[in-house]
């Protein structure tokens, strides 16, 4: 079919107003927050599920690419158009909060509602959902969904699939089924665990069922700081050998604190090697203690000084910090790439060495800003995209460091998605037989490779290792 | 086709600071209204970027994109991790656009006005214009200019506080602590001359001499961010001689806007058009740098020297009082605390803070007259925020935030300058005394 023709029918579904289609607006939608960069046909904005389930029908037929995007800040080249086609954004008119069911601790929720949104309106309830990524501020929750998002809270708490119970999906053909519900436990096959994470290639969440939780008692936050890394580390894995479950166990290094204290001002010690963001939460009784027993920990591994937030407002002094450390290194240099390889917990300093020794071989500056609890590194490493030589070196830099966290026994990403960007490094993880089973599954749900085409696999087996891509 | 370009380098390196992270999106009032990628900060920096790079011509749509979908509040600005500034970028493009498609006469009007030292902002003066055109408070009341109601937009005053007011207001019993420089700006001079009284009473009364330059224009503000960079530089000109001044202890304003132009924008807009080849010396970038760093806003003056304040008495009728942080005060100066530390300092006030005090109220000067529907839209999350403190006064520091806050919310509420709170409490103070 003509474009021009396609863009006839798109409008009949969803109206001319909810059509963008200048040059501005395809830039608009060319990028996330990630280094790849590709340009859509246009740009729909439905408001139903029949809406979607008409578009897709409509891409179906005619073998058009149809690419879902939330608020576009994935860090893998999630909802990039690579191969052109219709981009489909949820953000402006499918971003309501369906149901508030508090006793049954569940809700239903547009995939377009961001997810900051969702719990300032829970904790009118005094209650939480619990994944917390970095991003929470301007992410959605189809994108969470999408990408199988993590954050500090998930060491004690799980990922977002473990919050995610059901969906209502738009398959590649317009079809709408609904996957899971709303108990704990559904019968039949775990679709809706197979689509959490699948990065948009499998099918299009229009709703989705969540579990919530009631907000804890209390909270205690502390800070400890550290004159090495490696005993930052060690003070990670005795807590967790000792029994306790923190909610959260993050850590920034050097760089990375330079970079926070530069914008937050905060007061943090520049000159440290590295910091632990380390949460407790519970109920009132028996946190004190707790804590007392963390602080002693940290102390034993050679902590500098360890602190205990006085208030709600150093609490979210520290936090919107640590959430914002992507964004400040932005100002030690223009550009970063993010690699989220995770590695077992144990691994940590070995790692951590490792990455350092990375960093001086490519001559790259690289700042680590990871949740250790999990193993999940950040390592950030700096450049500016106009050197294109330093460019280069920082591609090489962060392909090692994927195969240093697999042959550690880790992963090449922990939470954010495998995109474009990772596509490169499936081989250092899944046997060729593995990739071909992912394959078999894409081609169940997605057999004409329409829903976000040249993502999370590649369909031409070969082609599966091929490492260029498309960068902005 | 070749370009010119959009801007000077420092801007320019914004650009490549932007990691697209998408955190300015939930602190920019009109993306949370849109939530389309062209009407936040990213999409812009992002246009911006490809604008730079020779990737993309300018078009009417870019241009127009760049007027109608930011209130200039500076929100993505004060919360870029990365330190993207967005304001600069927005200058440069709407300079350019405005060179190649043209200004709209409405806005061509609007600024000839104001360099020629009229008045503050688009709004007043067609409410003014449409005051006298159509006359009658029937018919007032039925117009609207955008999302502003006629009838309820302030008259002028009978005289202009400059005709009010000595050049130099001297404190009552000699002993001068400080000489401070007022910068009144348009909106006190011809609209809220009773605020710019409470600044020189309060100030005097804490033993501060104030000198009152009549000379002294238009901030310039309204047009440095309309494309009009030519228009902007005679008024940079006009009152960088009279203010950028090494004899005086600071040069007080009162209205948030003015404040960030003066302290702000000025040196970025000498800098950028010099580095692309205009006529700016450095002589002028110096004073603009010395100018700057005597700025501040009335309030932070008050607060961080309140020991100088006549003691308030307690008594009086308890008033009940939120504030409203003006975006160019808040996010674009980082004044915050000081106006709240006043009022809470007044014996009288029971003070009490509103949800989302910091989000933007909507107006941006004119743009509440050219998108009058997205605007509302803002203005009415601020205005229930406000009513439902029951407050009887919501204090601000910002003439066009008075203005569009008091067109929308329940007239029962008086939004007041911060001063005039600490002006009456002094008088009733003084009065009790006998
Ligand atoms: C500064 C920063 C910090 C971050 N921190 C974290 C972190 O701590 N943890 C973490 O996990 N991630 C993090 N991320 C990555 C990113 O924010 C998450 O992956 C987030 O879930 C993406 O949401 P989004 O709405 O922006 O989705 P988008 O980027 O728009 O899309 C992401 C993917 O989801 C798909 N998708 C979107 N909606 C749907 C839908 N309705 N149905 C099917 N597929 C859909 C898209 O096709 C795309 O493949 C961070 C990113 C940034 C920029």
């Amino acid at each position: 079919m003509e474009k021009k023709q396609l863009l006839q029918k798109l409008a009949e579904i969803v109206g001319k107003d909810d059509i963008r289609t200048s040059e501005m607006q395809l830039q608009e939608y060319s990028y996330d927050a990630s280094l790849i960069k590709g340009k859509p046909d246009c740009i729909v904005i439905p408001e139903s599920t029949l809406e979607v389930s008409r578009i897709a029908r409509l891409a179906h037929e005619n073998h058009v690419p149809l690419i879902v995007r939330g608020t576009g800040s994935s860090l893998s080249g999630g909802p990039v158009p690579v191969r052109g086609g219709i981009v489909l954004l949820t953000t402006p008119k499918m971003n309501r909060i369906l149901e508030i069911d508090i006793p049954n601790q569940r809700v239903v929720v547009e995939p377009g509602v961001i997810t900051l949104q969702l719990k300032n309106e829970l904790a009118k309830y005094g209650y939480l959902y619990q994944p917390d990524p970095a991003s929470e501020k301007t992410s959605t929750m189809g994108g969470n969904l999408a990408e199988n998002s993590g954050g500090p809270l998930c060491f004690k708490y799980g990922v977002t699939t473990n919050h995610i119970l059901g969906a209502e999906l738009v398959l590649a053909d317009g079809e709408v089924i609904n996957v899971g519900g709303k108990s704990l436990d559904n019968p039949g096959l775990d679709l809706i665990g197979l689509v959490t994470g699948s990065e948009g290639t499998l099918a299009i969440a229009t709703k989705i069922i969540l579990r919530i939780m009631p907000k804890n008692e209390g909270v205690k936050t502390l800070l400890a700081i550290f004159d090495t890394v490696n005993d930052g580390a060690n003070t990670v894995s005795e807590i967790v050998k000792s029994g306790m479950v923190p909610s959260t166990l993050e850590m920034l290094d050097n760089l990375a604190i330079k970079a926070v204290e530069t914008f937050y001002k905060i007061g943090l010690p520049t000159d440290a090697a590295g910091l632990l963001l380390i949460e407790l939460d519970g109920l009132n009784d028996g946190l004190d203690r707790l804590a007392g027993q963390i602080i002693e920990i940290c102390k034993k591994n050679n902590a500098r000084e360890v602190s205990l937030a006085k208030n709600n407002a150093e609490r979210d002094q520290l936090w919107t910090a640590r959430k914002g450390a992507f964004g400040a290194t932005g100002r030690l240099r223009p550009n970063y790439l993010v690699n989220d390889g995770t590695v077992p917990r144990t691994k940590l300093p070995e790692t951590l060495r490792r990455v350092g020794e990375i960093g001086k071989k490519y001559n790259v500056e690289i700042a680590n800003v990871f949740h250790a609890g999990d193993g999940n590194l950040h390592p950030l490493i700096l450049f500016d995209e106009r050197d294109k030589d330093e460019l280069a070196r920082v591609h090489k830099a962060a392909f090692e460091i994927l195969q240093v966290c697999v042959e550690v026994g880790g992963t090449i990403t922990g939470e954010h998605g495998v995109g474009v960007e990772k596509l490169g490094a499936l081989s250092l993880l899944f046997s060729p037989a593995d990739l071909n089973a992912l394959r078999k599954i894409k081609r169940v749900f997605d057999p004409d490779d329409i829903l976000n085409p040249g993502k999370l696999i590649l369909m031409e087996s070969e082609s599966s290792e091929r490492k260029e891509v498309v960068y902005a | 086709m070749e370009q010119k370009p959009f801007f000077g380098k420092e801007a320019a390196e914004n650009i490549y600071h932007c990691i697209r992270c998408g955190l300015c999106l939930p602190h920019c009032p009109v993306y949370r209204e849109m939530r389309e990628e062209s009407a936040g900060p990213r999409g812009k920096v992002q246009i911006s970027k490809r604008l730079y790079e020779g990737d993309l011509t300018l078009s009417e749509e870019i241009k127009d994109n760049y007027f109608s979908t930011c209130l200039l509040c500076g929100s993505c600005v004060a919360n870029c991790p990365s330190g993207v500034n967005l304001l600069s970028l927005l200058q440069g493009v709407r300079w350019r656009g405005v060179q190649k498609f043209g200004t709209s006469w409405k806005n061509r009007l609007e600024f000839k006005m104001l360099s020629t030292h009229w008045m503050m902002s688009a709004s007043v003066i067609m409410a003014e214009w449409a005051r006298r055109y159509f006359g009658g408070e029937w018919i007032e009341s039925k117009i609207h200019l955008g999302a502003l109601s006629v009838d309820r937009i302030p008259p002028f005053s009978e005289k202009t506080f400059t005709e009010m007011v000595p050049e130099v207001a001297e404190p009552p019993k000699g002993n001068v602590k400080a000489k401070v420089l007022y910068f009144h700006g348009c909106a006190t001079k011809y609209l809220n001359v009773g605020v710019g009284m409470a600044v020189v009473e309060v100030l005097t009364k804490m033993g501060v001499e104030v000198i009152i330059p009549k000379e002294q224009g238009c901030c310039g503000l309204p047009v440095f961010f309309s494309g009009e960079r030519k228009t902007a530089l005679s008024m940079i000109r006009n009152n960088l001689p009279l203010f950028a001044r090494d004899d005086v202890d600071a040069v007080i304003i009162d209205c948030a806007t003015c404040g960030s132009s003066l302290k702000n924008e000025y040196i970025h807009i000498l800098k950028d058009l010099r580095e692309l080849g205009e006529d700016v010396t450095a002589d002028e970038i110096r004073a603009a740098e010395l100018l700057s760093s005597k700025i501040q806003d009335v309030s932070l003056f008050i607060d961080s020297h309140r020991d100088w304040l006549p003691e308030i008495k307690p008594g009086g009728e308890k008033i009940r009082v939120t504030y409203h942080d003006p975006c160019h005060l808040a996010k674009a100066q980082g004044v915050r605390s000081q106006p709240r530390n006043i009022l809470k300092s007044i014996p009288n006030v029971e003070y009490i803070e509103m949800n989302g005090a910091d989000d933007c109220c909507g107006g941006g000067g004119s743009f509440q007259i050219d998108y009058p529907e997205i605007s509302a839209k803002i203005t009415k999350r601020k205005t229930d925020n406000i009513e439902a403190t029951n407050a009887q006064f919501c204090a601000t520091g910002c003439p066009g935030c008075m203005l569009t806050i008091s067109n929308h919310v329940d007239p029962a509420i008086k939004v007041i300058h911060t001063v005039q709170i600490l002006q009456q409490a002094l008088k009733r103070s003084e009065n009790s005394n006998g």
